[in-house]
This record gives structure tokens, C-alpha cells and sequence, in this order.
């Protein structure tokens, strides 16, 4: 074989090229109206989407090159991702399986927290900011800020308000206060009413048909004083307040029993009663699956089947699907770091 | 794997052989053994070409100047070397059969111009790039990390124009790399890494690179491999440099040299400003955002003195030094710190003797050194304000002899030991934190041949008192050369300790240490490598190495659920390759070389871990440059591909690959009886606004002016 220079350079500059191809989007075909999971992944900034019915059925989304993103929102097949340290969102088609836009938020703002108040806005968590900003889906367009408490982490919306959970930090990221809850009105975007919790440092939140919102108080590291706050949402008051959450109670789900599951980074799941007011899981003897003691959070598909987020954040997680009795039925190796998990059709 | 690397050897060799072209020798059983060496320093001129042309007998000096030619027939033969910068000289030898014959080629210094020639000549005895003053003065780099980025293999992590710079050799991690300054590690002990950008290129002689686990030589940190920044040794040239460029970039160099009785002399000094502030946009796929860069603002001052004289039989030299400069560290763009600074100091003195015979060689050096480092924001954009110093105070001695014998296939042994005291203040630290340590080493070395192969074996103990044990480095490397090619297989292993910061970092905001961390290793490092030249109108160079190099135990920082940043071990699988080819067509003044990397570095997968990329490790670089020097003119292109990078450990948040161009034109000319030149250089000219680290904008294209002012009767000429 004889080779000339050129042929030589040319096998170079093509073994490069071709080297660099990057592969496209892959995944199975995921039947129209079936019902997805989607898990947000916040190490890898990924989301994994795989189909209730069929769980291997199962692709993933790519969402960001930085960030810490810990929140989303999902509206039919429009996932919207709070990036965390990176100050935007990114806005995804999970039908699509692409990032249609990103929205810019204001330098150092943060963003943690994200909630739809309508088909085409969302409410994303200033925390650097003590603000929210109203982003437009459709176009990417960020309205005014609306200030808020100290350190907004959480937004949960109905129809008229939305809840911002602020865990009133300061600098150090140590509470300064109670946390307290911002009550915006949707159709003005003013803060009519702000709320002082009990407990302090909240971090998730979640609304009960009945209207009541629960909000998980993570408390300070190490001290082991997580507590729950009960939170009318007709009166915007606190309701009840209560102790006995051990430590960093970071998310808080509501199933379709009326039961209030509570999780942990540090112990696994808590469960109480909203009824009796009782736990029927405590922390000292907590749900904790597949043997975990740590876990992001619990959601519910469309038959009330939970979901248990397994906070894994060095290698890929799994997502535990339990019974009514919350043993594990079936395992789903997701990404690395599930910290949320949402349910909606394609 | 095994008999995938042979293979690709094998095809590797197979491809070079048919580029590089016809050769003939023969075997006899007289042998030369020479050195080239400087007819004005008496230093040994490394990398020269030698060749005895009537038995077509061509090879390449080592990195310590010394060549061997093997099966010469007996008779009178003419040695002929030449270097670039030299003019070529002839020696006369007589060769007897069965005997060695010993001869020193002196080269004299070149008066005029000098020709473009191949930019990084490989030192096959250690498998390592060279880049010596001439291709720096052509280069246009700026700082030794711009010369390092060119050679393959290294990918130089920045984060802006104006920031730190450090290397990365066959995807490892900045602190596996070793720098050593005139011999002395100017590593952080506190991060691990040496940062580039506080090395001028204009005060650098020459900047090898020593890829793979070079442990056996070097000890600590050459887990990945080694940059040997010289310094400027004494001369009698007087230069002048002075830049402007984009971004308000300012610089002024001088350097002046002379003699005084026996002592030769030298001494200059180095400063440089840039506002970098620049509006930027990020690219689309990066988030599209737009914005004003500031607090990019960077100044340096560089200053130097050095003498040496003949003494003992060798050469006694001193150098000072010092390195001082203050930069904004502007942040990541969408969390821009407009306060936060970097202050950084380093002096350093050094005092050498070397003494080269017939027999060997000896060398005695002795270092003192004091490096302060400061990062301070008074109000970072996220937690709370800082002012962390680090002050290291360093005395160190190092010594190694080098014996030539003849008994059986043995030909060469050597000795060496150094001893290092480090005393580290360092603010970031926790208060159990060690202050004081005590490195040492002690290694052994030996050289042979048997027939056409030549062996070497080198083994070194090395106390690391940061994590008080003892670490075993080895190389054992086998060369087969024949008239056209040199084959090398090398076996090697390497250590890198925890930094100071992986273990004792004061914990803060995001971040915390982790005490139990154990060290980086390199087992069992194996490469193959090939290499051939050929001389005449057509010059060409190449060659290429596959390799295997796993680590275990790599030290990466990684967040926990709550973000907080620590240091972990991981397990990692490293392979991948090098090939290059450097061309040189004397008759049109042109030159051109083209390299290419691969380094494939992946989570181990059968410990539960991904099996991607390890992050902002790019798989694929690659490199190219034309220089046509057409009369008083001096053109030349450059591309480099930086591949695309996992941002986390994911396939699924790949930063594209992206290439970057750059042109510059030069023009001699003279005025007077000074000889100047005039370099314009636009980097990036198609405007790409990419960088190896997502959050760091480019400015895109820019430019640069530098004027460069000799007399004449400069013995390098321009």
C-alpha cells in the first residue's frame, strides 16, 4: 500500500471529523395519549420520561450544560425546568423530546422553583433575587419581577394563586427567620398576602384537594427539627404546625387516601395522617424503599400508584414503584440525582 | 485490549512506513557514540539531526544531545549534524570494528535567518514533545499554556482570555500534571494544578512535554504527565518586544545579556496588562446570553537574572526570578463576580552545577522558592465574603549522576535523589491541617541495547508526607529501531497524592473536604509508539502512540444532593492515541504539521457509575499549522478542534466540538543596524465564540501587534 501525504492528511482530517459526530436524540416510540412519568434528574440536568404502563419504554432529555436544577413543572407535554445556579429555564416539548427555548432570568438570580398559573406562564423562583419572574412558555419572554420573602424555593399554583415557599436565608444559607409563604394573586401578579410559618426553612409544598397547602419545614442541618405546617388557603393562615419530622424534611406529596408523605434526605419517607393527625409511618420507623433512608420525593400517576424518588447522586438512581401499602412493586433505573417527578399524557 | 493496541501498532507502523519513504543500512559491528553541543555555551543542543551520509545512517540527538550510531563498518567516516538555529558542522571519525568510538559535534550559533523547520521534534528516548525558542518566538503565544495547547495530547482548560490556564494531558485532570520551572514544581500544593498563564512565553527557552505516567522520573503528580519549562540561560542578546492588541492588551519585554570575566549573563523583565472587558453573546446552543464581560482585568510583571560560569569541570549557574501579577476573576456569565480577585507572587532562586564528561554526567541543584496566592470577594455573587491566602515556602535540593559503562548490554546507569521541604500558610485550610512537609525521593536507572533494541528500566521511591507512605514507580521501555523506523513499547506507573485542598479545604459555602481520600494511581500504564523521519527537500516527521492508562482512585470533585461540592475516588478507564505529522519543504520556505488526539476516559461502569466521559474531558482535539516563510515575510494559519464535552455524567448534555482559526503575518525588516520585526495576528478570525468551559464567554475574534527589535549582529538573528 502506498500512501502519499496527502492521503495520510486527508485520513486524519476524516477520522476527526468523523469522530466528532455527535449522536442525535434516540429513544423508543412511546404510544400517543399514554400516560409518562417524568423524572427530573438534577446531577445529570437531565429528564427521564418513560411510559407508566411500560416503564422500560423510556428516553431522555437533555436539559442544560450547568445548573442545579431541583424543580419543574409539567403541563400536558410542555416541561418547564428551573436551572437552579444557571438563572434561567429551560423549557422542554417532551413529545418532541428536545428544549424548545430558554428564558433568561436576570444575572445571579438563581432559579429554584416553578409552577403553571395558566396554559402559557409560569412562575419561576428567584432565590438570589428574593423574587419571582413571570416567563411566558410559548415565547420565552420574562416579565417584571414580583418581589417576594428571603430565598424563594418552592411555587405551587390553582387557579387564582400562587404559593411561593420563601426559606427566608441569609447569605450563609442559614434561616434567618420563619419561613413564610407569598400569596400571589394570578390575574394582578401582586403579593396579597404573606404568610408566617412556624417552622423554618421550607423547602417543599404541595395542595390537597381540600385546599389546604402542606409544607415540609426542613429545619436547621443537624438539628433535627423538621416539622410540617398546615397552611389554610381560604384564610391564609397557618393552621397547624407539626414537630416531630427529624431531620431536613425537604418534599411533601399528598395521596389520593389523604395521606401526607413526607420525604427525607435523611431517613426515607414519613407518613401522617392528615385526618388523624397521627404519623402512621414516623421518622424512627420510616418507609424506606428498596432499604433507602434517603429519598427526593413521591409522586402519584393517574391511578394514585406512588412513586419513590431514590436519592442517589453518584451514579443512576432508581425510581421505586410501590404498592398502596408502599412495598416496592417494580424498580426504574432513571438518572442520576431524581429530584422530582411529575405525570402527564403525550 | 492487548491485541487491540498491538494491532494498532502494527497498522500505525505499516502506514508510516509507506509515507515516510526508502532508507538503507547495513550492519556492522563498529559503534558512535557522540554529543551535540554548543559551540558558544557548551551546552548540549538537544534534538539535532546527525547522519553519516555515506552509510545513509541518519538519527535524531536525544534530549540531552547525545546520538549512538550501532553497525558502523570500520573507517574514516564524516558525522554531519545540523539543528535549527546552527549552522551544520562535520566531524571526522575513525570507527574499528567491535569498538565504540566517543566524539562531541560542536555547532556554531547561526548569524542569519533561520528556516522553518518541524515545530515539535519528538525526544524518542522519552516519548515527549519539545518546543524550543525559535518555534516560541513564532508562535505568537503568549503564555506557555498557548504553547502547550498545540502539542497532542494536552487540552488546556481556560476560563476566559485573561484567567488561569491549565493543562490536561490524555483527559486527565489538571493535578495530575506535573510543571516544573528550571526543575522546581510550581504546582498549587493546595489544588494540585499549575497554572500556565503565569508563565510568559517570552522568558521561556524551551517547554517539553513528557506525555503518560512519568512517575519512575519525575515522582509526585506526573500521573498524567510532565511540562519542563526552562528558563532563558545567559547570552549576549539584547532584545525588545513590545504588543498592543484587542481588549486593551498591553505588553513590553527586555532582555539583555552579556559577559563579565568567566561569568555569562543575562537579565530582563516582562510586563503585561489587558482590560479584557468585552460584550459578548453566548452561542444559541449555549443559551444564547448576551452581556458586557468586566472585571477581566489582568497584569503581570515577569523579571529575571541569570549567570553562569565554567567551574569544577562543569557549569555553575544561578537564576532568579520572579512572577507577580493581579486579575479579575470574573465568574461564570450568568453569575458574573464583578469583585472577585486573584493576586499571585512566586520567587524563586536557583543555583546548578553540571558537569558532563567522557564518563557521564553530574548535576547538583539547589532551589528556594516562595509562592503566594490570594483569592478575595468582598461580595461574590452567591455566600459569603472571602480572603484566602496561600503562602509556600520551599527549599529543595536535588542531585543525579550518570554513568556510562560497558559490560555486556548494559551501557548507561544512573542515580538521582531530591528532597523537598515545603512550609504551607494556607488561610482555606482547616486547623488539623498539616503545615510543614518533607518529600523525598531516590530512584535508579539503566540503559542497554541488545542488537537493534535498546532498553530502559527506571525505578523510584518516593516519600509523600501529605499522606505519609511510600509509593514504588516504575518505567520499563523497549526500542527497536531499524533504518526507517523506532518502534517503542513502554510500561510505566504513576502516583498522584490528594491535594492539600482535597483533604483539609476549610468547608464553606458548596463546598467540603474529604480526610479519607486516597491517593490517584496509575498501575499499569502501557503504550506503544512509532516514529519515523526522513531528511531532504521533503522533510517529514510523524509518528503516533496508542495507549492504556487507567486510574484508580482518580480524584474528581463532585456534588452531593445538596450540592455541596467535595472530592471524591473514582475508578476511571483511560485509552486513546496520538498521531502526528510535521512536513517541512525547504525549497519553498514552507512547513506545516497536523496532529490529532484521542482520549477516551470513562467512568468505571462496574462500579454503578455511568459509563460516559468523564466531565469537560474533550475525547477528540486536534491541531494544525502552515508556516510559509516567503523572503523577508512570515505567514502561518492554525486551526485546533477542541471535541465535544460532557457538562455532567451524561451523554445527554454534550457541549459540541467546535474549531477555532487563527492567521498572522509577519514582516523583517531593518532599520539602522537594528533588525526588527513586525507580527500581526488575528485569532479566531471566523469569530467563534466557543470555549472549552460552558459560562466563560469568548470575545470571538481579535488581534494582536507585536514589534520585535534586535541589533543585528544578534547571534540569533530574527
Amino acid at each position: 500500500m502506498k500512501i502519499t501525504m496527502k492521503n495520510t492528511m486527508m485520513a486524519v482530517i476524516l477520522a476527526s471529523v468523523v469522530a466528532c459526530d455527535d449522536s442525535s436524540r434516540l429513544g423508543p416510540d412511546i404510544p400517543d395519549e399514554a400516560e409518562v412519568a417524568v423524572v427530573l434528574n438534577s446531577i445529570d440536568r437531565t429528564l427521564t420520561v418513560f411510559e407508566v404502563a411500560r416503564p422500560d419504554n423510556m428516553f431522555t432529555i437533555g436539559v442544560g450544560f450547568d445548573g442545579t436544577p431541583v424543580t419543574f413543572a409539567v403541563r400536558g407535554v410542555t416541561a418547564v425546568v428551573a436551572m437552579g445556579s444557571l438563572p434561567e429555564v429551560a423549557i422542554v416539548d417532551l413529545d418532541g423530546r428536545f428544549v424548545i427555548r430558554r428564558a433568561e432570568l436576570p444575572e445571579n438570580s438563581g432559579a429554584t422553583g416553578v409552577a403553571f398559573i395558566d396554559d402559557e406562564t409560569v412562575l419561576v423562583g428567584n432565590p438570589n433575587l428574593d423574587s419571582v419572574s413571570p416567563v411566558n412558555v410559548l415565547t420565552g419572554d420574562v416579565g417584571p419581577e414580583i418581589l417576594v420573602g428571603f430565598f424563594p424555593e418552592f411555587i405551587v399554583a390553582d387557579g387564582q394563586r400562587a404559593y411561593v415557599i420563601n426559606a427566608e436565608l441569609g447569605d450563609d444559607f442559614v434561616p434567618v427567620r420563619s419561613g413564610t409563604v407569598s400569596v400571589i394573586d394570578i390575574a394582578s401578579l401582586q403579593v396579597i398576602e404573606t404568610i408566617e410559618l412556624s417552622g423554618e426553612n421550607p423547602g417543599g409544598a404541595v395542595l390537597a384537594p381540600d385546599g389546604r397547602l402542606f409544607v415540609a419545614n426542613r429545619g436547621r442541618l443537624g438539628e433535627r427539627s423538621g416539622s410540617l405546617s398546615v397552611v389554610s388557603t381560604t384564610t391564609l393562615q397557618e393552621t397547624e404546625h407539626h414537630l416531630g419530622f427529624d431531620e431536613f424534611p425537604s418534599r411533601v406529596s399528598f395521596s389520593p387516601g389523604g395521606l401526607v408523605l413526607v420525604t427525607s434526605t435523611e431517613y426515607g419517607i414519613a407518613v401522617w395522617d392528615s385526618a388523624t393527625r397521627e404519623f402512621v409511618f414516623d421518622p424512627f420507623n420510616p418507609v424506606t424503599p428498596g432499604g433507602n433512608r434517603s429519598s427526593a420525593g413521591v409522586g402519584f400517576d393517574s391511578d394514585g400508584t406512588p412513586y419513590a424518588l431514590e436519592l442517589e447522586c453518584s451514579e443512576p438512581a432508581d425510581v421505586f414503584r410501590l404498592s398502596e401499602d408502599l412495598v416496592v412493586q417494580r424498580t426504574i433505573q432513571v438518572g442520576t440525582c431524581p429530584f422530582d417527578i411529575a405525570f402527564t399524557t403525550l | 485490549m492487548m491485541r487491540r493496541l498491538l494491532l494498532l501498532g502494527v497498522v500505525l507502523a505499516a502506514l508510516l512506513d509507506a509515507a515516510i519513504g526508502d532508507g538503507a543500512a547495513a550492519q556492522w559491528p563498529g559503534e558512535i557514540v557522540g554529543t551535540i553541543i554548543d559551540g558558544e555555551t557548551q551546552r548540549m543542543v538537544p534534538f539535532a539531526t546527525v547522519e553519516v551520509a555515506e552509510l545513509g545512517l541518519i538519527t535524531t540527538a536525544g534530549s540531552d544531545g547525545g546520538f549512538r550510531f550501532k553497525a558502523v563498518s570500520s573507517g574514516t567516516h564524516v558525522i554531519r549534524a545540523q539543528r535549527l538555529g546552527y549552522r551544520p558542522s562535520e566531524v571526522e571519525v575513525e570507527v574499528a570494528h567491535g569498538r565504540t568510538t566517543r566524539v562531541a559535534v560542536e555547532l556554531a550559533v547561526a548569524a542569519v535567518r533561520v528556516d522553518p523547520v518541524v515545530a515539535y521534534h519528538p525526544d524518542r528516548d522519552a516519548g515527549g514533545f519539545r518546543i524550543d525558542r525559535a518555534t516560541i518566538e513564532r508562535s505568537g503565544a503568549v503564555t506557555v499554556g498557548d504553547l502547550v495547547d498545540r502539542v497532542p495530547g494536552v487540552v488546556v482548560r481556560r476560563t476566559g482570555l485573561t484567567g488561569p490556564e491549565y493543562a490536561m494531558i490524555r483527559g486527565s485532570g489538571a493535578e495530575g500534571v506535573l510543571v516544573l520551572l528550571d526543575g522546581v514544581a510550581i504546582n498549587d500544593p493546595v489544588t494540585g494544578a499549575a497554572d500556565l498563564s503565569t508563565l510568559s512565553a517570552s522568558t521561556v527557552e524551551s517547554v517539553k512535554v513528557e506525555v503518560g505516567a512519568r512517575s519512575a522520573r519525575y515522582g509526585s503528580r506526573a500521573r498524567a504527565g510532565v511540562i519542563v519549562v526552562e528558563s532563558r540561560p545567559p547570552g549576549t542578546a539584547t532584545e525588545i518586544v513590545l504588543g498592543v492588541g484587542s481588549l486593551g492588551s498591553r505588553s513590553g519585554s527586555i532582555e539583555t545579556g552579556n559577559t563579565i570575566g568567566a561569568w555569562r549573563w543575562s537579565a530582563g523583565g516582562l510586563m503585561s496588562s489587558s482590560d479584557g472587558g468585552f460584550d459578548y453573546r453566548l452561542p444559541v446552543s449555549a443559551g444564547g446570553r448576551s452581556g458586557t464581560r468586566t472585571n477581566a482585568d489582568l497584569s503581570r510583571i515577569n523579571v529575571f537574572a541569570t549567570a553562569e560560569r565554567d567551574f569544577g569541570g562543569g557549569r555553575l549557574g544561578f537564576r532568579t526570578a520572579v512572577e507577580t501579577g493581579d486579575r479579575g476573576l470574573p465568574g461564570k456569565a450568568f453569575a458574573p463576580s464583578i469583585n472577585a480577585r486573584q493576586v499571585f507572587d512566586r520567587v524563586r532562586l536557583h543555583a546548578s552545577w553540571n558537569g558532563v564528561s567522557d564518563d557521564g554526567s553530574s548535576e547538583l541543584a539547589f532551589h528556594g522558592a516562595r509562592q503566594r496566592l490570594e483569592h478575595r470577594d468582598p461580595e461574590p455573587p452567591l455566600g459569603l465574603a472571602y480572603d484566602d491566602e496561600t503562602a509556600v515556602d520551599e527549599l529543595g535540593l536535588r542531585s543525579s549522576i550518570t554513568r556510562a559503562v560497558h559490560q555486556g548490554w548494559l551501557r548507561e546507569i544512573g542515580f538521582e535523589g531530591d528532597f523537598r521541604h515545603r512550609a504551607v500558610d494556607a488561610d482555606g485550610l482547616t486547623e488539623g491541617a498539616f503545615d510543614d512537609f518533607n518529600d523525598f525521593g531516590v530512584g535508579a536507572r539503566a540503559v542497554g541495547d541488545l542488537g537493534d533494541l535498546d532498553l530502559t528500566a527506571q525505578v523510584r521511591l518516593d516519600l509523600d508526607d501529605v499522606t505519609d507512605a511510600w509509593f514504588v514507580s516504575h518505567t520499563l521501555g523497549l526500542g527497536l529501531s531499524t533504518e526507517r523506523l523506532r518502534f517503542d513499547i513502554a510500561h510505566r506507573s504513576a502516583f498522584n497524592p490528594p491535594a492539600l485542598g482535597d483533604l483539609f479545604f476549610d468547608a464553606a459555602i458548596g463546598i467540603a473536604p474529604n480526610p479519607e481520600l486516597r491517593p490517584e494511581r496509575v498501575v499499569s500504564e502501557i503504550e506503544f509508539g512509532v516514529s519515523a523521519h526522513r531528511l531532504g527537500e521533503i522533510a517529514l516527521a510523524a509518528g503516533g502512540s496508542v495507549y492504556r492508562a487507567d486510574v484508580d482512585d482518580m480524584i474528581e470533585w463532585a456534588p452531593d444532593f445538596r450540592f455541596i461540592w467535595s472530592p471524591q475516588n473514582f475508578d476511571v478507564q483511560r485509552r486513546g492515541g496520538e498521531v502526528w505529522l510535521s512536513a517541512t519543504i525547504t525549497g519553498m520556505n514552507l512547513m506545516a504539521d497536523l496532529s490529532y488526539s484521542n482520549a477516551r476516559v470513562r467512568y468505571d461502569s462496574s462500579e454503578g457509575r455511568a459509563d460516559v466521559q468523564v466531565v469537560y474531558r474533550p475525547q477528540h482535539s486536534a491541531h494544525s499549522r502552515v508556516e510559509w516563510t516567503p523572503g523577508d515575510w512570515r505567514l502561518r494559519a492554525e486551526s485546533r478542534y477542541t471535541g465535544a464535552r460532557t457538562t455532567a455524567p451524561t451523554e445527554a448534555n454534550q457541549l459540541p466540538g467546535f474549531w477555532t482559526f487563527d492567521v498572522a503575518a509577519a514582516w523583517l525588516w531593518r532599520v539602522g543596524s537594528l533588525a526588527a520585526e513586525t507580527e500581526v495576528a488575528i485569532d479566531r478570525v471566523g469569530g467563534e465564540t466557543q470555549a472549552l468551559i460552558f459560562g466563560f464567554p469568548e470575545p470571538g475574534r481579535r488581534f494582536r501587534v507585536q514589534l520585535r527589535i534586535r541589533p543585528q549582529n544578534d547571534d540569533r538573528g530574527l
